[in-house]
């Protein structure tokens, strides 16, 4: 046995203990080891399913998804252009609504219904 | 002659009425929109900031939907997954959904609030609540010096106190400081509040990870423990979101 090899044998006795011991730490804790089973049973649901879901048109959720995301800055320069009195009530909203116009916008809203909201936002913070 | 004009006023004057009628039963459905099942009375849907996108959070809107799979058994093995009390501390107050969406409305959207799922990795993977970020419970049970329980502390708005004036800590002892969120390490003043849920009532890894943050001195009054969870989250037909990664 070469002096080197000596030197290092308490180190590898060290480690042979000690590996074990960590991992059985964590893989002995038996409420982790339980929810580790557990997750099993748990069917994953695609966000776009659940998503499509709520809305209830799971098919037209996810063709829509599919096209080009609009502008929020486009849909704002389109109502300023075109309805510029409704764009002035827009502007006052506070941006948790105009995101939620805007997410409306998105989703296939009318133009008339948009307006119909916006101005029954403003009316009714 | 007389007679046959009032008749006719009065068979005209009831149609009308009987019009106005059906049209205003018409109205009122048109308005309410019978059909919609909204969040709460007012609120048909919210949104929420997910993985940087907005979510829309909302009910299944078909009427005969019908919870399935996991979350909709009513027993499992206890222990480990013994329903909870109402509250894991208390200091601590539970929510219900209605309390939630206006968290996530308010402070989660300010950014002074933190909604967490208090599952390990693979239960978050499987599928969350909009806005929430995944804190495993196990974290919060770590040494108080950890690293990565530190940052997570620290990302939560807790600041480090370092070296303590004599004066600082003669006001705090004689009650003239506020002391109220302040251990002898960090200072809370600023904590966000944090929102922690798991599975549902009946499971333990949220209560588990609100002891873990009392410990590392996080005030009761800045933590809300949503005990309905996952379960409850489904049963309402509430969106959830998968995770990306």
């Amino acid at each position: 046995m070469t002096p080197l090899v000596r030197r290092l044998r308490p180190v590898a006795v060290v480690l042979l203990i000690a590996i074990p011991l960590s991992v059985s730490s964590a893989a002995d804790d038996p409420y982790l080891q339980l929810l580790d089973e557990e997750v099993t049973k748990v069917e994953e649901v695609s966000t776009d399913t659940v998503e499509d879901n709520a809305a209830g048109s799971a098919k037209t959720g996810g063709a829509r998804r599919s096209q080009p995301a609009p502008s929020r800055k486009r849909f704002e320069t389109l109502l300023r252009q075109q309805h510029v009195g409704t764009y002035s009530f827009y502007r006052r909203l506070p941006e948790r609504s105009r995101e939620e116009i805007f997410v409306d916008y998105g989703d296939g809203a009318s133009m008339e219904a948009l307006r119909e909201k916006i101005v029954d936002r403003y009316l009714h913070p | 002659m007389d007679w046959f004009l009032r008749s006719v006023w009065t068979i005209a004057l009831i149609s009308l009425f009987q019009v106005s009628g059906v049209y205003a039963a018409d109205k009122v459905k048109v308005g309410e929109a019978a059909e919609f099942i909204p969040l709460v009375a007012g609120k048909p849907y919210l949104h929420v900031i997910h993985e940087g996108r907005s979510v829309k959070v909302q009910r299944v809107q078909d009427p005969d939907y019908e919870l399935k799979g996991y979350f909709a058994k009513t027993g499992r093995k206890c222990p480990p997954f013994c329903i909870q009390p109402v509250t894991p501390d208390p200091t601590v107050g539970t929510i219900g959904e209605v309390e939630l969406f206006d968290f996530m409305e308010t402070k989660l959207r300010d950014g002074s609030g933190v909604l967490i799922d208090a599952r390990t990795r693979s239960w978050f993977r499987k599928g969350t609540i909009p806005g929430s970020v995944n804190y495993p419970f196990t974290l919060f049970g770590k040494e108080k010096t950890d690293p990565e329980l530190v940052a997570a502390i620290k990302s939560f708005g807790v600041k480090e106190r370092g070296e303590i004036g004599a004066t600082e800590k003669l006001l705090e002892d004689w009650g003239w400081s506020d002391s109220r969120h302040k251990t002898e390490d960090w200072d809370f003043s600023m904590a966000k509040e944090l929102v922690v849920w798991c599975n549902g009532p009946a499971c333990g890894q949220s209560p588990r990870a609100i002891r873990g943050l009392l410990d590392f001195g996080y005030p009761g009054d800045k933590i809300r423990y949503y005990r309905g969870g996952m379960q409850m989250w489904q049963l309402w037909g509430l969106t959830t979101a998968v995770p990306r990664q």
